[in-house]
């Protein structure tokens, strides 16, 4: 009896699997739901990554100087403070090699011009060093003098060592010839000729080994770099833990910023894409240090993981499309992660950004994940690695998760909006993108409830020849470069507008206040300007340059400062300042402007930025 | 001002009538589930074939209960004394103009003016009612309203509008939603620059509302609110795909303040028991309770918030930690949940487990881009919104800050330091994990650089000088001073001891400090001898209260010697001027400036002193460290 049942149950059991299975499918039940009930789930995600616009890789190819003797090596010194350092290498090749010779160059600020050519024709062979800052160009100038067949060797400090290695891979040479000595000796030794001759005796057999030895077949041959773009698959035995693999897998490949990202599945970018007019593969710009092609789909991708929503695509886009620009001093920013954003226009109410108290703190998804979309797609899209760029003096940006995204508050401005100031129409939508290396807060209202004139003076000496970057590296005698971006309370805007000012009469007030002109100054002006400088409070100029012709200016031109409208009543005044500004004198900018706007178009889901 | 305008203010100004029915929904509303658990029920043929069900992040508030307005409102306000409470300077001169504006509508009144200040517990008042105001800027804990009607004084509170809702909020916590609040609108005070021309017409604005406000009648819901009420079961999500499901719960989160605004991960009931497998103790055990709403701090919770930040299971003993110190009455955690400055949680991890679990101590140490250090930063934030229960949109700030996500953590760079780490400088052995918290008000990162400008030693000594400095905290010298606002503790002890400062090197120059003979506490004493402030320019209040703690010997490097014309006094107590190593080794120094979050004030009045909040990590299960 007992085995009767069994087949019978085993029968229909059988019956179930095949004749069920197909009639639930045919409901539309999908493969995703029948993996679960059978203990496993399946996520697929697309490929977040920018493909490479110049993915052609080359090995090293010219031959290696056998002997010096003879021979003229380009010392390419990145730093005057470099020079105790190749004294010592100098003399002891030259004891090697008595016929040797060297001749000092420098390639300069980044957007200097590029004397590789001229090294090449002139010399054998070349040293560069010592880097030991992070900033820089892009461009690497061993590879350039690699590509021209003039071999030789960079010496970097050893905390900079992978964020070198890529450079020279980003420039289209992975194998060049990069030493590293160690920070902790060489930065002590800065100001110790006696230590740097050691440290210079202790890196020395390194660098002539560079120099001679020949060339390995791993050296010459190099493939180009390849990558596969196409959807990832990761299986677990529920969603979550499918998706913690998703999540893992993104922490170890670099591609998030640390924070939990959204699984860019085919439907979640699909719906992202809604949000935009525009095809799928138009190419919005490159992004760097890779120079990944930004198509709409990557950045839908990208704003998908940030936890964005499809009405806010178009300002992500528009974002991209301005630190993509031409004349954009792109690579400073993703080196070292300091965009500041003003939103201005109807764009800002629609999609609802936070314009009103607390609008730099989280909480609200407008404005947290159009900023960190700009940062995912740096990561993704420019294949940016955290763990390598960081900003000036290695510290990373802790604001960096979502960026400063200022939307301004039109509805409490006494002003014509932003957008409208920098030439747009009142129905359009703008973003307006620099960087911004120095932050200062001004007290807010809520701590003390001062009057408009003493807030006047207190804003103004924001911009004082010791306030800021000015404490820190003198204020300059020709401010083009300059760059502030300021965002104020509507308080401040409103008593500003009350008693006469517009943006630029309030803008020229602080340039007035604070320019310092020798020429223009009366007996008692200058007795108390060259007392204040005798006591050290004017960084950046000594007794000596107080006579006539002397002159500093906070900034250029009215123009140079961006003020734009942003927070509460209660609030307070901040004011972002570099000393070169991302559309001023700077690599990457031909055409020097004063800020770089971009309109919000294409958008589909909101009645303005169409 | 156009209607809509004038609309918006009447409507704000009798809020608080509605302020009692609304405050005291308000938090359960928020917490009613949006209809999923209707979905469910629906249609089987629907395509909603997936289900999120999630656990709920909220922690079990034990928060004063709610009770209503019980003292009657005066009838009339004739022969009667009424206490103006004035906030700040602004206030006084408002409350002048209010002050003539009453006694023209009512001849008999009397008026007693006081500062809010004066206001003590235990104490006993003879007036009738009072009006305090007017509110300016970010609250105390433990404020008047709640303990003048407990009095059994009836009063109105005003505030400018951008302040309402976090005036709500202390009056819930206090257990008194329905207390009277009275709004001006900021826009328009703000800009009055404490003239009584200018201030003279708000008052003049605001005077029948403030008059109804102490006359009419309790209502129902003031006298017998709602009480707290709110679910804590888990939450389900439907959708016809996963990725839908997902997106319904981000959205509620968002909509519910769950959240910062940025993707968390789904705390479903595997991962919440993924995540508490790394660590021994039980998921019941209780922490203590986090401010402003006095959330209970469970294990559970804790591992649902870190769940949703994106932490992994070895990481869950480090945020413990840190949330029992959160939760420690010792620590002041109300002033970074609340502040309107939006003040960060300065964290930093010491011990064998910030290697083990990958924390990063080197190149970009502050910012993004690694899992440990990011997530162990966001799931305290969201401990704070959930457990701690304050919300953003409530407690975001006038500005805010982005540093917010995930605050300001990092652990020290042991490995490549000269010294002890701050942990072993505090008495704990190297063997030995924890967690250090402080509040972060400011930094400064243009500190002395390895990288950029190197310079010698004796000038990155005096550029480390110079920031410290460059805090105005401790005790400003008043004797030259305007009057005006004077924030902080005002006797001497309080302030120098209170005033704290962390400073970050980077390895190489700590290295050079050491070999020039250095330790991190002589060190801090030099910074300390550099700060030294002169005696006679100190108020004589302040000189008083100068030489009582130079009598105790309270303040190291304080004596009685000190105490006279040509003297100095120090600005810092060296104890509390930490110096940490972080960075690459070419890095860039930096300092932190800090909250005084460990010594008693009046958001912590139950505080003992201690010099910082360090706690040990424990109960680890996943790694060697921290068991």
């Amino acid at each position: 009896m007992n085995i009767f049942k069994n087949i019978i149950l085993h029968t229909l059991l059988l019956t179930a699997i095949f004749a069920v299975i197909p009639v639930m499918l045919s409901h539309g039940i999908s493969k995703e739901e029948i993996q679960m009930r059978n203990h496993e789930f399946t996520m697929e995600v697309l490929e977040p990554h920018g493909e490479l616009a110049f993915p052609e890789r080359q090995g090293l190819f010219a031959p290696r100087l056998r002997d010096l003797n003879g021979k003229k090596i380009a010392i390419t010194s990145v730093l005057p403070g470099s020079m105790a350092f190749f004294d010592t290498i100098k003399s002891m090749l030259k004891n090697k090699y008595p016929g040797v010779e060297f001749v000092h160059y420098s390639f300069g600020a980044p957007n200097s011009p590029d004397i590789s050519a001229e090294i090449a024709n002139e010399c054998d062979g070349w040293i560069d060093g010592v880097k030991a800052a992070e900033t820089g160009s892009r461009h690497d100038p061993g590879v350039r003098l690699e590509k021209r067949g003039c071999p030789g060797v960079a010496i970097v400090s050893d905390v900079l060592i992978k964020a070198k290695r890529l450079l020279v891979d980003h420039n289209g040479m992975p194998t060049c010839r990069v030493l590293a000595v160690p920070a902790v000796d060489y930065l002590v030794a800065k100001t110790d000729p006696e230590l740097m001759k050691a440290v210079a005796e202790a890196a020395f057999d390194e660098i002539h080994n560079a120099l001679i030895k020949p060339l390995t077949k791993e050296e010459k041959e190099v493939e180009d770099f390849s990558y596969d773009y196409s959807p990832k698959k990761f299986t677990g035995a529920d969603y979550s833990e499918a998706n913690e693999k998703f999540q893992q897998y993104c922490a170890e490949n670099f591609m998030t910023d640390g924070m939990p990202v959204v699984p860019p599945t085919r439907e979640a970018v699909d719906r992202m894409l809604a949000g935009t007019s525009y095809p799928s593969d138009k190419e919005i710009g490159l992004m760097y240090p890779k120079q990944g092609r930004a198509t709409v789909e990557k950045i839908a991708i990208n704003a998908v993981m940030a936890g964005a929503k499809p009405e806010y695509l178009p300002v992500i886009m528009a974002i991209i499309e301005t630190i993509t620009a031409k004349d954009f001093n792109q690579y400073h920013i993703v080196n070292e992660i300091l965009p500041i954003t003003f939103i201005s226009g109807p764009i800002i109410e629609e999609i609802g950004l936070n314009n009103e108290a607390g609008y730099l703190a989280p909480g609200h998804r407008a404005n947290a994940t159009i900023g960190r979309a700009m940062l995912m797609c740096m990561i993704n899209i420019g294949w940016r690695r955290m763990d390598v760029y960081s900003s000036p003096g290695g510290l990373g940006q802790p604001a960096a998760y979502a960026n400063y995204i200022i939307p301004e508050n039109q509805k409490a401005s006494p002003w014509e909006p932003y957008a409208v100031s920098t030439g747009f129409k009142p129905e359009e939508s703008s973003v307006t993108i620099c960087e911004g290396i120095y932050i200062a807060r001004g007290p807010s209202e809520t701590l003390s409830m001062i009057g408009f004139e003493e807030r006047l003076e207190q804003m103004s000496r924001m911009f004082s020849p010791s306030a800021g970057l000015f404490g820190f590296f003198g204020m300059p005698q020709n401010g083009t470069n300059m760059r502030h971006m300021v965002a104020i309370h509507p308080t401040f805007a409103r008593q500003l507008a009350n008693a006469g000012f517009t943006r630029e009469s309030f803008i020229q007030r602080l340039h007035d206040k604070n320019s310092i002109n020798w020429d223009k100054m009366n007996e008692d002006e200058r007795k108390e300007f060259r007392d204040m400088v005798a006591e050290g409070k004017v960084p950046g100029i000594r007794t000596e340059d107080c006579k006539p012709g002397l002159y500093r200016e906070p900034f250029a031109k009215p123009s140079d400062v961006a003020v734009i409208v942003a927070g509460t009543g209660a609030g307070g005044v901040i004011v972002f300042q570099t000393p070169v500004g991302s559309t001023a004198n700077a690599e990457d900018v031909e055409v020097t402007r004063s800020y770089m706007h971009k309109v919000i178009r294409g958008a589909t889901l909101t009645k303005t930025g169409r | 001002m156009s209607d809509e305008q004038n609309e918006k203010n009447d409507i704000s100004r009798r809020g608080f009538l509605k302020g009692a029915a609304t405050a005291a929904v308000g938090v359960p509303m928020i917490a009613l589930p949006m209809g999923c658990k209707a979905d469910i029920e629906e249609k089987s043929s629907s395509r909603n074939a997936e289900v999120l069900e999630v656990l709920n992040p909220r922690a079990v508030l034990h928060s004063a209960p709610i009770t209503g307005l019980s003292s009657p409102r005066l009838t009339d306000l004739d022969g009667k004394r009424i206490a103006l409470l004035s906030e700040k300077p602004d206030a006084v001169i408002f409350f002048d103009a209010l002050e003539e504006l009453l006694k023209e509508r009512y001849p008999t009144l009397t008026i007693e003016r006081r500062s809010s200040l004066s206001i003590r517990e235990g104490e006993k008042y003879d007036f009738d009612a009072w009006i305090q105001g007017v509110k300016t800027s970010g609250s105390g804990r433990v404020d008047n309203e709640a303990r003048l009607e407990k009095m059994s004084i009836p009063g109105v509170t005003i505030t400018v509008d951008d302040l309402l809702p976090q005036r709500k909020r202390v009056a819930e916590c206090n257990g008194l939603p329905g207390i009277r609040i009275i709004t001006v609108p900021a826009e328009t005070y703000f800009v009055c620059e404490s003239k009584p021309e200018k201030l003279k017409p708000i008052a003049a604005a605001a005077l029948n509302d403030i008059i109804e406000a102490l006359t009419s009648p309790l209502t129902e819901e003031e006298k017998n609110p709602q009480p707290f009420v709110y679910d804590y079961s888990p939450m389900r999500f439907d959708g016809s795909s996963y990725d839908e499901a997902y997106e319904k719960f981000q959205q509620y989160c968002m909509d519910n303040d769950m959240g910062d605004g940025l993707p968390l991960t789904p705390p479903t009931k595997e991962a919440v028991n993924r995540m508490l497998s790394g660590t021994s103790r039980s998921p019941d055990e209780v922490l203590g309770l986090m401010v402003p709403r006095n959330g209970q701090a469970t294990i559970e919770k804790v591992a649902i918030n870190a769940v949703m930040a994106g932490a992994k299971p070895e990481y869950l003993p480090v945020i413990i930690a840190a949330v029992e110190g959160m939760a420690d009455i010792r620590f002041n955690l109300y002033h970074i949940s609340t502040g309107t400055l939006n003040s960060s949680a300065l964290v930093l991890v010491n011990g064998p487990i910030a290697k083990e679990i990958g924390m990063n101590c080197r190149t970009t140490f502050l910012g993004p881009g690694n899992r440990a250090n990011s997530s162990i930063g966001r799931a305290l934030s969201l401990c704070m919104i959930n457990i701690g229960w304050s919300f953003f949109k409530t407690e975001g700030g006038m500005i805010g800050q982005p540093t917010r996500y995930t605050h300001l953590i990092f652990a020290e760079n042991e490995a490549e330091s000269p010294w002890e780490s701050f942990a072993v400088e505090f008495g704990f052995r190297p063997e030995e994990s924890t967690v250090t918290l402080d509040e972060c008000i400011w930094y400064d990162r243009l500190g002395p650089s390895g990288s950029m400008r190197p310079m010698p030693m004796e000038a990155n000594m005096a550029q480390l000088a110079s920031m410290v400095k460059g805090f105005t905290g401790g005790m400003t010298p008043a004797r030259n001073a305007p009057a005006g606002p004077v924030f902080g503790p005002m006797d001497a002890e309080s302030a120098i001891n209170g005033n704290y400062c962390t400073l970050v090197l980077y390895p190489a120059l700590a290295r050079q400090l050491a070999a020039a003979g250095y330790s991190k506490q002589s060190l801090a004493r030099w910074l300390c001898d550099q700060h030294r402030l002169p005696w006679d320019d100190y108020s004589d209040t302040q000189q008083e209260s100068i030489l009582k703690a130079a009598k105790a010997g309270s303040i190291p490097g304080l004596t009685i010697e000190d105490c006279k014309s040509g003297g100095t006094i120090p600005n810092f107590n060296p104890r509390h001027l930490a110096i940490l190593v972080a960075g690459p080794m070419a890095g860039q120094a930096m300092g932190f400036y800090g909250g005084a979050t460990t010594r008693p004030n009046f958001d912590n009045p139950g505080s003992t002193e201690i010099d910082y909040m360090t706690k040990k990590i424990h109960g680890a299960t996943l790694t060697k460290a921290g068991r």
